[in-house]
């Protein structure tokens, strides 16, 4: 359970990591988004479990996940199409599951599916949008689809997969919302419309208000992007805090000894273990830089220390 | 070979909706079967099978029938069937052996059922031409529906304008200088030949479009007015289409198609099987008709369910005013298809003839059984057909039989409980929609995806 209180990179219970709560009570009034205990269980599945995380108002928090981790089944539960089956989840101070209008106002989401509808063309698309919001930004929406070179005069039945991401995506911007949740917004481009959709997307993100929810399996997208990180496995957070603060957190450390390693180690926040004859691997958690001399003097042993990127903290979190 | 044959049953067994229809046909054989016994203690004075084997199951065959055209339409769209060598061929010869093997157990039954005892309640024509006639039928019947629905307006429209001389030139059909000679291999023959034709299309074309944007086409959509009202701009994402007026067009477009059809094989049975014996019925074509609100409004009433979801964060309304607009939606529509379609079932009562069977009744049942049809289709957020369309099916065709059956004046007027009984269903039906929708959890009933395992095993097949 991710608590607010907790403190910066403590060990956890292995393998499951614990950041610092992105707690946005402590500084700019009332989280955006504010997940207490939120479980979920469909057909007797656990689908989600014991998360509890904040959301600071203008942050961009990658949320990062394998397939069918979870990720879509959270945001659908902290946008209010589904009632958590345990715990509470509220967003700008309500409850999710009865979300009154002017909330839903503050709220720009791109689904994992678009729901474009197929037999209209782009403009006719963006004309019902704009008919559902009193404060649809045309100028906005004029300037990004230049940017973004949307084609508006074609069916939607015949764009291809990016530009209807795009298309989705400019939907969900014309109201200008506080709180922006794109649920794999870049799963469908090549990796130039990608980079380049990244960029537009940190432009987005430049308000100090509007905070970015995105989820990806894509780490590359994540690092180049959010500023916070939620690593989700198996329905339950195994991470939620600062990118930069879980990077330095997780650390590869060899230990070469004279004699071969025990089975059990006593050490804490141990992600993996690979055991090379003399020499041991270890992935580790809540590494602080006082534990390599603690190691060495230990065990006499020589210790090395390597940081890790993120796609490789992903992959250890789920070995 | 072998991926011919497994294409030929996937035909018929993919969905849950076509298993039942074949397992309730092939209870109908057993008990026919049964009951023609010699031993079998059954009266003997009104022997209600033909009319069960002749209407349920022949209904059954040509829903199946149709199922499985539909589905090769929707196949033929999907980009993995397009990519795959041969695949398409494979689906061409699946398709024209189900057809084989449908007509083969057709002719089977309708010989069972004309030989079984004298005497024959109808006249049947011979093995050969009955199995000539059905596949010559069948086959038409999957071409046809291909073209409708194909890439070319031009064919679409033409094909339905044949069918609809056809149907106008029914009377002349059933004269008996014409009647008198049939050439029910004549028909196989021009059935193979169509099939022929879009096979060597088919496999030579570009990937056809998936089935029904092809219909979208045209100026209400490509070029409709880009101001619209919220209450229009709701309406358009409930429906996934510009207008509901469109959709209902659609929907009549399709049920007089399949009325069409019917009166199309009813005059071709009345040329090669039935011959001077066959008195004029138009009971069946009638009855698609009356069935034509009953399924539209399930269909757009499901499409609206589905569709809510684009509706909790855009439209900002909460769950229960979701439910007013949907319901009121699918009510308008309902309005919309039922006074033309069951008022044009209400002339063709009047004016054509049906064979003494009394239509009044299916008519009112089909009337009473709407409200049921609209709030199951508000019940079904799964992008899929459930059981209840078959139930739906049965209760409609059954009041046929029903009003056939009972002939003492007490039991005719007992039937009338029916009715009532139908419009209370969709009382209770109502109640759990309500009840679904004001706690819908969306995520229950997230579409599948084209990555999951269900999404794959239909792309599959």
């Amino acid at each position: 359970m991710m608590d607010s209180g907790n403190a910066g990179g403590a060990p956890a219970n292995n393998p499951s990591v614990k950041g610092p709560s992105v707690d946005g009570s402590a500084a700019n009034g009332s989280p955006v988004i504010s997940l207490r205990d939120v479980g979920k269980v469909i057909g007797g599945k656990t689908i989600l479990s014991d998360i509890s995380v904040d959301i600071e108002p203008g942050s961009i928090v990658g949320l990062l996940g394998k397939n069918g981790a979870g990720k879509t089944s959270l945001i659908d539960v902290m946008l209010g199409f589904s009632p958590p089956s345990s715990g509470s989840s509220r967003v700008f101070g309500e409850n999710s599951f009865e979300l009154p209008a002017a909330a839903k106002r503050r709220i720009g989401f791109v689904p994992q599916q678009d729901e474009l509808l197929d037999s209209l063309t782009g403009a006719q698309q963006l004309a019902l949008n704009a008919a559902l919001h009193p404060a649809w930004d045309q100028a906005l929406i004029a300037r990004l689809i230049g940017e973004w070179e949307v084609p508006l005069d074609r069916r939607i039945q015949v764009l291809s997969g990016g530009e209807r991401q795009k298309l989705a995506t400019l939907l969900a911007l014309g109201h200008e919302p506080d709180l922006l949740v794109l649920d794999e917004p870049a799963s469908s481009l090549d990796p130039v419309a990608r980079r380049q959709f990244l960029r537009e997307l940190l432009d987005i993100a430049e308000s100090p208000t509007r905070t970015v929810l995105f989820s990806t399996h894509i780490v590359s997208d994540l690092e180049r992007v959010a500023s916070k990180v939620w690593i989700i496995r198996d329905g339950r957070l195994a991470w939620a805090g600062d990118l930069d603060t879980l990077k330095e957190s997780v650390v590869r450390v060899t230990l070469l000894a004279r004699d071969a390693w025990p089975s059990q180690l006593d050490i804490d926040g141990v992600i993996s273990r690979r055991d090379e004859g003399r020499r041991v691997q270890l992935v580790l958690t809540g590494w602080r830089e006082e534990r390599q001399r603690e190691m060495a003097e230990r065990w006499g042993a020589e210790v090395s220390v390597e940081r890790l990127g993120l796609e490789e903290i992903f992959l250890e979190l789920h070995s | 070979m072998k991926a011919v044959l497994r294409s030929a049953l996937q035909f018929y067994t993919r969905t849950r909706l076509q298993r039942w229809l074949l397992a309730g046909a092939l209870l109908l054989f057993a008990a026919q079967l049964l009951t023609t016994r010699p031993a079998c203690p059954c009266p003997r004075s009104f022997n209600p099978w033909p009319f069960l084997l002749g209407g349920l199951a022949g209904a059954a065959a040509a829903l199946l029938t149709a199922a499985s055209a539909w589905d090769l339409r929707r196949i033929s769209a999907l980009r993995t069937v397009f990519l795959i060598p041969h695949s398409r061929l494979k689906l061409a010869g699946g398709m024209f052996l189900a057809q084989l093997l449908a007509a083969a157990v057709g002719a089977g039954l309708v010989m069972l059922l004309g030989d079984a005892r004298p005497p024959s309640p109808l006249s049947w024509g011979s093995a050969r031409g009955t199995f000539e006639m059905l596949f010559g039928i069948a086959l038409f019947l999957v071409v046809l529906l291909q073209v409708i629905t194909g890439p070319s307006r031009i064919l679409s429209m033409g094909s339905l304008v044949l069918m609809a001389l056809l149907s106008l030139r029914t009377d002349l059909l059933m004269k008996p200088e014409i009647l008198g000679a049939p050439k029910a291999h004549v028909l196989a023959l021009a059935g193979i030949l169509a099939w022929l034709l879009f096979t060597a299309w088919y496999v030579r074309a570009w990937r056809p479009r998936a089935p029904f944007l092809t219909w979208s086409r045209g100026r209400a959509s490509a070029d409709g007015p880009i101001e619209v009202s919220r209450q229009k701009a709701i309406r358009a994402f409930l429906l996934g289409q510009p207008s509901l007026l469109r959709v209902c067009r659609q929907q009549l477009t399709i049920w007089m198609i399949y009325h069409l059809v019917v009166i199309a094989m009813m005059a071709a049975m009345k040329l090669l099987i039935a011959r001077h014996t066959f008195p004029a019925n138009y009971s069946m074509a009638i009855i698609v008709l009356l069935y034509g609100p009953i399924v539209g409004v399930n269909v757009i009433a499901g499409t609206a369910a589905r569709s809510s979801r684009r509706l909790w964060l855009r439209g900002g309304e909460p769950r229960n005013v979701l439910y007013a607009t949907a319901e009121r939606l699918a009510w308008q529509s309902l309005a919309l298809m039922g006074v033309p379609l069951f008022g044009v079932a209400l002339l063709e009562v009047r004016f054509l003839p049906h064979a003494g069977i009394d239509m009044l009744f299916p008519l009112v049942m089909c009337v009473t059984l709407t409200p049921a049809a609209l709030y199951l289709g508000l019940l079904n957020f799964r992008r899929r057909l459930d059981v209840s369309f078959l139930a739906l099916y049965i209760i409609a065709v059954g009041a046929l039989f029903a009003g056939l059956f009972v002939e003492s004046p007490r039991g005719r007027q007992l039937l009338w409980i029916a009715p009532l009984v139908l419009l209370a269903m969709g009382g209770v039906l109502r109640a759990l929609a309500r009840r679904r929708w004001y706690g819908i959890d969306w995520l229950r009933f997230r579409a599948e995806r084209a990555t999951s395992l269900s999404g794959l095993r239909i792309a599959r097949s």
